[in-house]
């Protein structure tokens, strides 16, 4: 596009340099009055012109290199700032036609279209296909997927007009407007009140239209009739042009098309969804429970809770707050909570004194809980960097699912039923507050605030981030060390500690006094429209700010005393105590809210929906095995490295009842057992189908931290680990049903094999992939990984390698030289074993796995025979596969260049060996220049020394000799050399040496191609 | 060196023995204690980030106190000089000093060079001209035996004389093909080398114990029931008959054992075979770890805690640390191993203790099944300063045992045997891969006398099973405040009855 002015690196610059406030610029641009423009250039494009420029394959050929995560990332936040420059630079520079990245689907509508289906029929990948159908930023199945009526979006691919051709298939998703189908004409509507709106029309009568909007599928809109100014038929089909450039290649086409063709026959991959049902509220006395748990109800009254696993919420460990927290803070927030902080569940306790007696009582306790406090305010600026680290963070991993978004400057964007954070600014120090968010549980044990496994300097980040306002809108921070603490008021803070109960809910920070607290009535013998439960509690009674739903549900909670819960009733009061249900749906209570929806984000967009939706808890129990669910639940594991939200910590004593829980209620799957014979070729027959020939499971699936090239989903060798046999079993049956949002295709849709030339039921072959998985982490490596290619890359400096080498026992020593020319050196049988030109070794069969391989030369070596180099010329050692019993390796040194200089012994004969790679003056070709000094102390005669082996040795009018496969060697020290006839038809050449006492022998030999 | 997760026993006995490419079906790994979320109030795990473009597998670590440095070696070759690792937030900084080098099982530093145990050789390399690389890499021997990539070699850190003890696996980890696998080696620091028992089998790391003795860390598989440690004893005859082969080239070690019966006992064949080192503490397969590694012994000097001069532990596959402690009663070694803490990142290959007194732990999941998530990590445990309640030792005395605690003991409960539940076991000892726990036995405690302290309590117990791994599971003791045991296990390997005061 505009790379023909600008070049593509001009408007990736753009882009980074929008991102580095992104959300100044989202509040600083009118998006709304820009936002009709955008809405009628349609999406696909703006995918293409980002990834190109950055999903080029790294060096290791992994594509998730960082500036692709990064575009990735921002591109969710950019997407309107995106469209719009990207809107205006197509309508006012060049217009569509010029799109870099259209050229795909040009390039194919430019063939023609029964050629193209006959193509994807004979040479499309059908899984690769359905697994495209699925994938996020295609994401066919969003629309085409089976439904009825008013649900069904696009035409269902399965009952196409009996007179549907293949071309014509091919030429709808090419051109999806050239001919749209019946019944899936769209519109375009214009309302009084002056909105243009584009999409199908769902229903029509004479009050109202129901259109499906063309810019979001999902909704639809009611439009009275009354209000619509004028509607008038589009010739634009609802399904986006350009979808196709989504593809990388024509091959991805094919696979695509083949797949579509096929959904006539073998059904759609997605033959099952699961449905999405009505939000489930909780009953009210459920509701109520949760929140007696919450405010921690027993604190002060002498109850029992029904259930033992669901605790109470204390309330923060004081001593650290005493010593850590604003004391300015804490004495307003004691004396007034709510106003200190909307919302809090901290209730005033303080109602019955008047203003100036609460603000004395509130200091009094306030000096009681500092008595022992640390530190000062950090008045140092935040770190601009770490400020923008930590609104990424804030905004990421979490926070969102239950606090208020906030801008980049940390105001805060309301949004109903957050968690208040107050003034954190106010509250705490960044350093407290860093301290607090690295690991939240050590001062609230309670498990609402969970740990959500932040680094030390994440938390710092978050807390730059959070704190910020202290210095922006304050010349000078809160003079905290004006603060003294007064001793005689100590003592008497920690009585009206006492007085007021506040030991209710807190430890005593000065430790433990065993006095009794006293208690109130039981919960169930209270009248429950007095007290607290109050629209204003009267007196010193505890005002916690109920509102009215909260009132009822306590009372209806207290109304039906006892309450018995049932298992699924304690799983439903847990999920909502610590708002599980902000995250996760189960069995349709709770799951995430479409408002704070873009707060979940994902490093891969193909993994759509599921790549960055937390996974439902509906029939965990079924599907996890225990001990995994526990590793989640209590040691943090995960397995989903692209979805950027975590999972919290909340701690075991807190949550890790939930575990037994979940697998009591939830349903144990039991399956037919299939029978099989052996279970090796079953194993077997499973790497197989998990491979690129069968169902290709590594075309998404990650094997052993190596991501496939499509999508980081989640790794193989984890399946077995964390599945129930039986729930594998059904849902690769059906991934549909289990997980609506899935992007995993069926391979079996409604009983049909989408790859019906594997053997087998589709349960024969699921057992198989499963006595295949079971081997964890062991599980060999199917066809079709794309492989961390490793290469030990020379630079500037020499590289070596000590390891097993083709033809070289397990004492190898490979030299990569600058300028490409290798060897490797037999430390065992002191021998140069091989030569070779160009790169230097792929390390991966001694550096993966346990590292059984060789390491392999990139390049082809010219390998000599065994046996030592330096040996008696008339007793030499007669080589086996023993070692040679009178040669010694002694090491070798590195020169300022790193090459190395070999050392070793032959009886009492030290040998040096050391080679230097250069360029052949006459041929300027790579020649290779070996230097070896011979010395011993004594007198030894009839030694020879092997220069080259190979099968014929000719000696040329140079004098070099041609020792085969191209190579050349010459002998520049003078020595002469003769060529010695081997017993298996080899040759050797070799030159003779007579070494006298303490004096140098020195061979320089040429290696060299022509 | 690590143990072959598999069960080749079947196969052995029938003489079938298919090549090791096949990779029969994995058992369960093992249930995690479910104490780690508990063990963090005391010990706390933290990250040592390794950067991204290095693949740091930590194969053995050394530490450079003059400059606050950690040294780490890797299984692919290379040595890393680290700063940073110490600091109490670290983000270290790596400097590669040498690289090239195959799979690195123990480094040292010595007189200014580095003594690096490597799979064909130990290594003495040197930084000649200070330019912080490596430019002289003498070979100080190599005189055993490499055929075969499972021949791995574990040296120690220098011994009182400057000795390198290297402890040779089998080849394939079955066979003793060449010179000396299934040996130990004693290499001097001019490069003599000195053998120093037979009988290894695939050993996970070599060091001394608390009393300076070297021990090395053997895996389960063929002769050996479980995992153990056994002590390295000059002439000994460490349990695994296959590599006998190798006598000849050692005379100084005299005539070849007598052959062990398979299916038989420990207990019976020691006394049939002389040379035969009874293991000294064994760790009950699975329950205290698959395949235990690296280990250490705490001379911090109480900067990590209550178990100073204990011998701290890693296991491979269930990327756990664990605790032990070694006696020799009778002329035997003997002891008692912990759980300690668990919740590694990773397989743990090697331990090593900072100048501050923190644990480095580190390794791979490379090649064996593995609990931990990451490829490779290198973690450090902190101490918090927070003392658990835990069962520090237990030693044998003459008529029972004596278990000391870290804090003081609820005296009445502490007082009540009904509190200390007792078994007993051993394993078959045999040709075939690990062994059932066999013979198991429960013994009476009789009498349990809390000391003044309430620091140790002291055990008469009748019925010890000579030869047996004696269990002690206390999940009723409370401490004197209260608390719950952190870990309520400890198993004590009781090779000999000590017939007066127990000889440290």
């Amino acid at each position: 596009m505009i790379r023909w002015i600008l070049g593509p690196e001009c408007v990736v610059r753009s882009f980074l340099n929008l991102t580095e406030k992104p959300r100044a610029r989202r509040s600083s641009l009118d998006l709304k009055g820009l936002r009709h423009v955008v809405t009628n250039w349609r999406a696909p494009c703006k995918l293409i012109t980002l990834d190109r420029p950055f999903a080029r394959r790294s060096t290791s050929g992994n594509i998730a290199d960082h500036s692709g995560q990064r575009v990735l990332e921002f591109h969710q936040k950019l997407i309107p700032i995106a469209r719009f420059l990207l809107a205006c630079m197509l309508t006012c520079v060049f217009g569509s036609h010029a799109l870099h990245a259209q050229k795909l689907t040009e390039q194919l509508a430019a063939e023609n279209s029964a050629d193209l289906a006959d193509a994807a029929r004979e040479k499309g990948d059908i899984i690769r296909g359905a697994i495209l159908y699925h994938q996020g930023n295609v994401n066919c199945a969003k629309c085409h997927r089976p439904a009825a009526g008013s649900s069904l979006i696009g035409p269902d691919l399965k009952k196409l007009a009996p007179d549907t051709t293949d071309a014509f298939i091919v030429e709808s998703i090419l051109l999806p407007s050239k001919k749209i189908n019946e019944g899936f004409e769209t519109y375009i509507v214009a309302t009084t009140d002056g909105r243009v709106l584009q999409g199908t029309v769902v229903e029509r009568d004479p009050t109202k239209i129901i259109l499906r909007d063309g810019e979001n599928v999902d909704r639809l809109i009611t439009l009275k009739q009354a209000k619509i100014d004028e509607i008038e038929p589009s010739d634009k089909s609802i399904m986006p042009e350009g979808l196709v450039d989504q593809l990388k290649s024509r091959q991805q086409f094919l696979d695509l098309v083949r797949y579509v063709l096929e959904v006539e026959v073998r059904g759609l991959a997605s033959d099952v969804m699961a449905q999405a049902a009505p939000r489930r509220q909780l009953a009210p006395e459920l509701n109520g429970l949760a929140l007696i748990n919450n405010l921690n109800c027993v604190g002060c009254h002498r109850s029992e809770l029904p259930n033992a696993s669901l605790k109470p919420k204390m309330g923060p460990d004081l001593a650290w707050s005493g010593k850590r927290l604003n004391p300015h803070y804490i004495a307003e927030f004691i004396a007034d909570p709510q106003s200190a902080k909307p919302g809090t569940s901290m209730p005033h306790l303080l109602g019955g004194l008047d203003a100036q007696e609460r603000r004395r009582v509130a200091k009094s306790i306030t000096h009681f809980l500092t008595a022992t406090r640390e530190g000062s305010f950090e008045t140092t600026v935040p770190d601009k960097q770490a400020v923008l680290r930590g609104a990424e963070l804030f905004d990421s991993v979490g926070c969102v699912a239950c606090h208020a978004p906030r801008e980049n400057d940390a105001t805060e964007e309301p949004l109903g039923d957050s968690i208040p954070l107050g003034d954190v600014a106010r509250k705490y120090d960044r350093n407290a507050l860093a301290e607090f968010l690295e690991d939240p549980l050590a001062v609230r044990p309670g498990g609402r605030m969970p740990n959500m496994q932040l680094s030390h300097f994440e938390a710092v980040d978050l807390a730059h981030f959070l704190t910020q306002a202290t210095v922006l809108t304050q010349s000078t921070p809160e003079p905290w060390d004006e603060w003294l603490v007064i001793e005689d008021q100590v003592q008497a803070g920690r009585e009206l500690f006492y007085e007021y109960r506040c030991i209710a809910c807190h430890v005593d920070p000065s430790g433990s006094d065993k006095r009794p607290l006293p208690k109130a009535q039981p919960l169930h013998e209270l009248n429950l429209n007095q007290g607290c439960l109050e629209a204003e509690p009267r007196g010193n009674a505890p005002n916690f700010h109920l509102n009215d739903d909260e009132v009822q549900a306590i009372q209806s909670a207290l109304g039906k005393n006892p309450l018995q819960l049932t298992e699924q009733q304690q799983i439903d009061v847990t999920l909502k105590m610590f708002n599980c249900v902000a995250c996760h749906d189960r069995d349709h209570l709770g799951g995430i809210t479409a408002e704070r929806n873009s707060h979940f984000q994902t490093t891969n967009l193909n993994l759509g929906d599921q790549g960055r939706i937390p996974p439902t808890l509906t029939n965990v129990g079924t599907k996890l095995q225990p001990e995994w669910m526990r590793d989640v639940l209590v040691n943090g594991r995960s397995v989903r490295p692209y979805m950027k939200t975590r999972m919290p910590q909340f701690g075991e004593s807190n949550v890790g009842h939930l575990v037994p829980l979940f697998q009591e209620v939830d349903e144990q799957l039991q399956i037919e057992p299939v029978t099989f014979d052996d279970q090796k070729e079953m194993r077997e027959f499973g790497l197989r189908i998990a491979g690129n020939k069968g169902l290709n499971c590594v075309a998404c699936h990650t094997y052993k931290f190596n991501s496939s090239d499509t999508m980081p989903a989640v790794d193989l060798t984890e399946m077995s680990q964390r599945l129930k046999k039986a729930w594998f079993h059904q849902y690769m049956q059906s991934p549909g049903r289990f997980t609506g949002n899935t992007v995993m295709p069926s391979f079996w849709p409604g009983g049909n094999a989408i790859r019906p030339d594997i053997e087998g039921e589709p349960a024969y072959q699921i057992e198989a992939l499963w006595q295949y998985l079971i081997d964890g982490r062991q599980a060999r490596m199917p066809s079709g990984v794309v492989r961390e290619s490793l290469e030990i890359v020379v630079g500037d400096e020499t590289k070596i390698l000590r390891r097993t080498y083709p033809s070289i026992g397990k004492r190898g020593i490979g030299v990569g030289y600058p300028g490409g020319v290798n060897l490797a050196f037999d430390a065992e049988q002191l021998r140069l074993g091989m030569i070779w030109q160009g790169k230097f070794v792929d390390p991966g069969g001694v550096w993966t796995g346990q590292g059984s391989g060789n390491v392999r030369p990139l390049g082809k070596p010219i390998q000599f025979a065994p046996g030592p180099d330096l040996d008696d010329a008339n007793d030499p050692w007669l080589v086996d596969d023993g070692r040679p019993p009178n040669h010694r390796f002694l090491g070798y040194t590195l020169d300022e260049q790193r090459r190395p200089k070999f050392r070793y012994a032959f009886d009492n004969i030290d040998v040096t060996d050391f080679f230097t790679p250069v360029s052949d003056e006459a041929t300027d070709k790579p020649l290779l220049r070996r230097s070896v000094t011979v010395s011993s102390a004594k007198e030894r005669d009839k030694l020879r020394f092997r220069v080259a082996s190979g099968t014929e040795i000719v000696q040329e009018d140079s004098g070099a000799f041609a020792v085969g496969n191209g190579m050349h060697v010459r002998v520049a020290s003078g020595q002469t050399c003769e060529v010695v006839e081997l017993p298996e038809g080899n040759q050797q050449l070799l030159i003779m040496l007579d070494v006298p006492a303490n004096r140098e022998v020195q061979l320089v030999i040429e290696y060299f191609w022509k | 060196m690590l143990t072959l997760l598999i069960h080749f026993s079947a196969i052995m006995r029938t003489g079938l023995f298919l090549s090791l490419a096949w990779l029969p079906q994995q058992e369960p790994l093992g249930e995690y204690w479910g104490t780690g979320e508990a063990e963090a109030k005391y010990y706390e795990i933290v990250d040592l980030p390794l950067p991204e473009e290095l693949a740091v597998e930590a194969g053995s670590f050394e530490v450079l106190p003059e400059t606050d440095q950690l040294v780490i070696a890797t299984r692919r070759g290379d040595i890393f000089l680290v700063y940073g690792a110490f600091d109490e937030h670290p983000q270290p900084s790596f400097h590669k000093f040498a690289s090239g080098l195959d799979e690195i099982f123990g480094i040292a530093y010595q007189d200014g060079s580095f003594v690096v145990t490597q799979q064909t050789e130990v290594t003495r390399i040197t930084d000649l001209d200070k330019n912080g690389s490596a430019d002289r890499f003498d070979t100080l021997s190599d005189v055993w035996g490499f055929r075969n990539y499972h021949e791995f070699a574990f040296g120690s850190k220098p011994d009182s004389e400057g000795n390198i003890w290297v402890a040779l696996c089998l080849s394939e980890s079955y066979r003793s093909k060449v010179p000396f696998r299934g040996w130990c080696l004693k290499v001097t620091p001019d490069g003599q080398v000195l053998p120093v028992c037979s009988g290894l089998r695939s050993p996970g790391g070599v060091g001394p114990n608390e009393h300076g003795v070297m021990f090395y860390a053997e895996s389960q598989g063929p002769w050996n029931g479980s995992c153990s440690l056994k002590v390295l004893q000059q002439g000994g005859f460490m349990g695994h008959p296959i590599s006998f082969n190798w006598y000849d080239l050692a005379p100084e070690l005299g005539t070849t054992p007598v052959e062990p019966n398979t299916n038989s006992r420990l207990e019976i064949e020691r006394q049939r075979v002389k040379e035969l080192v009874p293991y000294a503490v064994v760790f009950p397969y699975k329950r205290m770890g698959r395949s235990i590694s690296g280990f250490v012994v705490d001379n911090s000097a109480g900067k990590f805690g209550p178990f100073q001069n204990q011998i701290f532990i890693g296991d491979f596959s269930l990327g756990v640390v664990m605790r032990a402690t070694t006696e020799k009663v009778n002329e035997v070694w003997q002891g008692a191993c912990h759980p300690f803490r668990e919740g590694f990142d990773t397989g743990l290959l090697a331990l090593q203790f900072t100048p501050q007194g923190d644990l480095i732990a580190g390794g791979t999941n490379r090649g064996w099944p593995v609990r931990g998530p990451k490829a490779y990590a290198v973690q450090r445990l902190d101490w918090t300063g927070l003392t658990p309640f835990e069962m520090k030792t237990v030693n044998v005395t003459p008529n029972g045992f004596k278990i000391t605690f870290t804090k003081a003991v609820d005296r009445e409960i502490a007082a009540r045997p009904a509190t200390y539940q007792m078994s007993t076991f051993t394993h078959i000892y045999w040709q075939g891969y690990g062994s059932p726990e066999v013979d198991q036995t429960t013994p009476t405690v009789t009498q349990a006398v809390v000391a003044a302290d309430g620091m140790s309590v002291n055990l008469q117990i009748e019925g010890r099973v000579q030869g047996h791994v004696h269990e002690f599971h206390l999940p009723e003791m409370r401490s004197a405040e209260g608390e719950e045991l952190l870990h309520k296990d400890a198993f004590y390997t009781l090779n000999e009855i000590p017939k007066a005061a127990v000889n440290p």
